[in-house]
């Protein structure tokens, strides 16, 4: 009997530690104000298209909207954005070759047109394929709007000013050098300055 | 009856120390918690002004018997939503929303409050001693301190910028302000 009673005793005490604990979180749990939101209220329009809640995903059923897809879309969306990094070193790099190879047929040195021209198209590749990744992710779990100047904000603005700046090289490629050459140097500016910007 | 007097008696003794809590709550609009990584190139600070808690203390002595803590991931704000949506990937928040801090053992030395608990982190629990400063007030408490986190301890895969792994480190600091529970 007494052996029963250690026992009992013993259970009575481990289970009412576990539940005491479990009693506290549940009430603080029923206090608390709890987001369970799977999408973002603000999100890019590419994205929102793509995996709003009546995006194409969505509609076409390639992704419902649950919280096992959810997580699934996240890490989906965290190899992109890795891949979208990798790939702006490599256009970085690109557009830094093509600096020192366009300077060249400026000053008249053609023998450098044809590579001018491989190097631009590969980087142009290179610049877009990066660009796709970012802008047809899916959207993240918030995007919480914040005051002032921040790096993920700077990054965003200048991307405005190297997309316009990279369609408009492409497009005077062949059109008007002048403008070309500008629209190129204001590319590789502002997406160095991007990349430098850009905090994770 | 003879068999049942122990019984008995431990359950009284049980429903008398249970009486003789008091509960006390965490005020969530001056209690905070802020967290600080490091990276080769920049370090950062969020925090989470939404903590939830209770502590139960011995209604005589003050002593502490238990406190638990709650805190959700997505509280935390950096004042950088590419960052903080980033932080919810690697933490896996979807999965693993809460993070939490239980104690049922404490030492109150000098000035300061050595707490021995459990601390829940991306599913994973983990043994911790806190040294906290406390302050006891007629009907409030407050608790001061840090404690360092190891991501890697609790099976987080640290973020990476420009192929650099930011320090596998997470400098925590808090100030929990508790307020008695009236009896009403």
């Amino acid at each position: 009997m007494i052996r029963f009673l250690i026992f009992f005793i013993l259970l009575l005490t481990l289970s009412s530690t576990f539940s005491q604990e479990e009693d506290m979180f549940s009430s603080l749990r029923s206090e608390a104000e709890i987001d369970t939101s799977l999408l973002p209220d603000r999100m890019i329009f590419t994205q929102r298209l793509l995996w709003g809640e009546k995006g194409l995903m969505r509609k076409m059923r390639i992704s419902t909207l649950t919280v096992e897809q959810r997580e699934s879309e996240l890490k989906i969306r965290r190899k992109m954005l890795k891949i979208h990094q990798i790939i702006g070193y490599a256009t970085l790099a690109g557009m830094l070759a093509q600096g020192f190879i366009g300077s060249q047929l400026y000053n008249g040195n053609y023998k450098l047109y044809e590579t001018h021209k491989l190097v631009g198209n590969l980087t142009s590749i290179s610049y877009f394929t990066g660009a796709g990744l970012s802008l047809f992710s899916p959207p993240p779990l918030v995007n919480k709007k914040t005051k002032g100047l921040n790096s993920i904000k700077a990054h965003k603005y200048l991307a405005s000013i190297h997309f316009s700046a990279m369609v408009t090289t492409n497009f005077l490629a062949n059109k008007n050098k002048k403008i070309h050459r500008i629209a190129a140097y204001t590319a590789f500016g502002s997406f160095a300055t991007a990349i430098i910007v850009f905090k994770f | 009856m003879t068999k049942r007097k122990p019984l008995i008696f431990f359950l009284l003794l049980v429903c008398s120390i249970q009486a003789q809590e008091n509960t006390w709550i965490i005020d969530t609009s001056k209690s905070f918690i802020t967290y600080s990584g490091k990276h080769t190139l920049h370090e950062w600070e969020g925090s989470n002004q939404k903590l939830y808690g209770r502590a139960l203390l011995n209604n005589t002595s003050l002593v502490f018997n238990r406190l638990a803590i709650l805190a959700y991931v997505r509280d935390f704000d950096s004042e950088n939503s590419g960052r903080d949506a980033h932080s919810l990937e690697v933490l896996e928040a979807l999965r693993f929303p809460e993070i939490k801090f239980y104690s049922e053992s404490f030492e109150l030395l000098k000035d300061s409050l050595s707490i021995k608990g459990v601390f829940e982190f991306h599913g994973k629990k983990l043994n911790k001693q806190i040294m906290s400063s406390v302050i006891f007030g007629k009907n409030e408490i407050l608790l001061n301190g840090t404690l360092n986190l190891i991501p890697s301890d609790f099976g987080i895969s640290l973020p990476a910028f420009m192929l650099v792994k930011m320090k596998d480190l997470l400098e925590i600091r808090y100030s929990i302000f508790l307020t008695k529970e009236s009896d009403s």
